[in-house]
């Protein structure tokens, strides 16, 4: 039916792994992060195991539904809200999850027209284009890529250190932020 | 013997010098007279198809608000207009770029989207906390429309069979910003074998011809033939059948197709309402300020009065793709 892959509920390593690395980038644990998005009291969160292991997260609603849809050992092809993957121990964020994050989070860098246009075709950002950041930003964090309205376009990580000084952007690298995930993908990938 | 009067077809001289005239297969145009009564209407019908329809899309409010939306297209030189009867919905009128590629409709603040195919979740009217399940979900116009009108607050089950359709309405389901929706790739018809759920309210836009597309597709005009209805129709029977099933006592269920086809609407749910022996079910008004009468009668069938309360979109009346809709209340 649904799928041969298969739907379970997060383990606690796995659990651990999310929020070391929102923590780290992000400031903010996964549960903060998505209670009001999902207008829930908890969070609950699913493992779709397969090539990669993807996250989707519900609330207590969602929760009671899934939960009999898995006793008849039948599995959903996707549930919820897509938090991301993880793959080899390691938590890749998804778009979806990137958009929840903007008024939660201050790791992002702001860019100008010509550095969302850019973005949003795959491609990194060059310091140049860097208007604005929300705080400073180390080297490897990873941070939201924001234009200059505030509006979401993905996911980057920073190549260098950012930093501002009297209004001016400082960076020792020409290409800063790397691209990760952009909006673009649903054009290119989305189907 | 009612099916044999509904789709037996006796195709008149005149219904096939109009046919040829507009590349339609003849038994089409009978059974155009058979719905508008009337050589002069279905002329006015046949030209309204040759007409492009104009693109619409939905504002997303799960993503933006509207007035927003609006400064942010007319920025861009988009040229928008509010689509009076539906409250979300706005009429392309020109675009110097594509509608699917604006960095807008990548951040979700819109989908391109037919208004007709706007009203099913307007007429369904999802609440928060409710269970929904949307039969037939792919491309997830619907799914997401209904996510949007309860503001993520209800659990939506979204059934797709396809699996190339089901990876679009999961892209739509994630652009959107859609948190509520489960997706269950499976036929819908099993629904009821293998689970206990029961919802609130149901979405069935049935799988169907497309007869109301024909602006959009002219091949359609000669794709389908009687027989293909007749498919159809059993499968649209089986799945309002399923969906009554499953569905709680007071329970709603909005049907709809792209077909104004009377095969594939009025008669489902005759049909469907003739058998069921277990419970009463109501046809309710639809008040959206727009759109045609049902049909009480078809070709010597009588529906009944309370198919009125069904609505039908036409292209040359209405701007639409062609379009049925009715609301049922299980009791």
């Amino acid at each position: 039916m649904t799928s041969k892959l298969k739907v379970r509920n997060i383990s606690r390593t796995e659990l651990s792994i999310i929020n070391n690395f929102l923590i780290k980038n992000w400031n903010i644990t996964l549960k903060n992060l998505l209670v009001e998005q999902l207008h829930s009291k908890n969070v609950y969160a699913y493992i779709y195991e397969g090539y990669f292991n993807e996250i989707y997260a519900i609330n207590e609603d969602a929760k009671e539904i899934i939960d009999e849809i898995l006793e008849k050992k039948k599995h959903p092809y996707a549930l919820g809200f897509h938090v991301g993957r993880i793959r080899k121990n390691k938590f890749i964020p998804s778009l979806e999850l990137g958009y929840a994050a903007v008024t939660k989070t201050n790791a992002y860098v702001i860019v100008n027209d010509k550095g969302e246009k850019n973005f949003l075709y795959g491609k990194d950002i060059f310091t140049e284009s860097v208007i604005d950041i929300g705080t400073n930003i180390r080297e490897k964090q990873i941070v939201l890529v924001l234009n200059d309205r505030h509006e979401y376009t993905g996911i980057g990580r920073a190549l260098g250190a950012i930093t501002k000084r009297r209004d001016k952007i400082l960076a020792r690298r020409k290409v800063i932020i790397k691209n990760i995930i952009d909006l673009g993908w649903y054009l290119r990938r989305g189907g | 013997m009612i099916e044999n009067k509904i789709f037996h077809i006796e195709i008149s001289n005149k219904a096939k010098d109009i046919a040829k005239r507009y590349g339609y297969l003849p038994y089409m145009v009978q059974r155009y007279y058979e719905i508008f009564g009337d050589w002069h209407e279905v002329t006015l019908f046949l030209k309204g198809n040759e007409k492009p329809l104009l693109k619409s899309i939905r504002c997303n409010t799960l993503r933006t608000n509207c007035r927003e939306l609006e400064i942010k297209l007319k920025e861009k030189n988009i040229t928008i207009e509010k689509i009076p009867w539906l409250p979300h919905g706005y009429w392309i009128l020109s675009s110097p770029i594509p509608i699917g590629a604006t960095h807008e409709y990548l951040r979700g603040y819109y989908h391109i989207q037919g208004p007709a195919s706007m009203l099913p979740p307007l007429i369904l009217d999802p609440r928060p906390n409710e269970l929904i399940l949307d039969m037939a979900a792919a491309p997830g116009g619907k799914t997401t429309y209904i996510a949007q009108l309860a503001e993520n607050r209800n659990v939506i089950v979204a059934i797709e069979k396809n699996r190339k359709r089901i990876k679009s309405l999961l892209s739509n389901i994630n652009r959107l910003g859609v948190t509520n929706t489960i997706i269950l790739r499976m036929d819908a018809v099993k629904i009821s074998e293998i689970f206990d759920l029961r919802f609130d309210k149901i979405l069935l836009d049935a799988p169907c011809t497309g007869e109301g597309l024909i602006p959009l597709i002219p091949e359609r005009k000669t794709s389908r033939t009687i027989e293909d209805i007749k498919k159809l129709t059993k499968i649209q029977i089986s799945l309002l059948k399923t969906a009554l099933k499953v569905l709680k006592r007071n329970g709603i269920i909005v049907y709809s197709t792209c077909s104004i086809a009377p095969e594939e609407n009025e008669y489902v749910i005759f049909n469907v309402i003739k058998d069921n022996r277990e419970f009463e079910l109501e046809l309710l008004s639809i008040d959206i300020g727009i759109g045609a009468n049902g049909l009480e009668e078809y070709k010597g069938v009588y529906f009944g009065k309370e198919f009125r309360k069904c609505k039908r979109l036409y292209p040359y009346v209405h701007g639409t793709e062609g379009f049925f809709i009715a609301k049922l209340r299980k009791k």
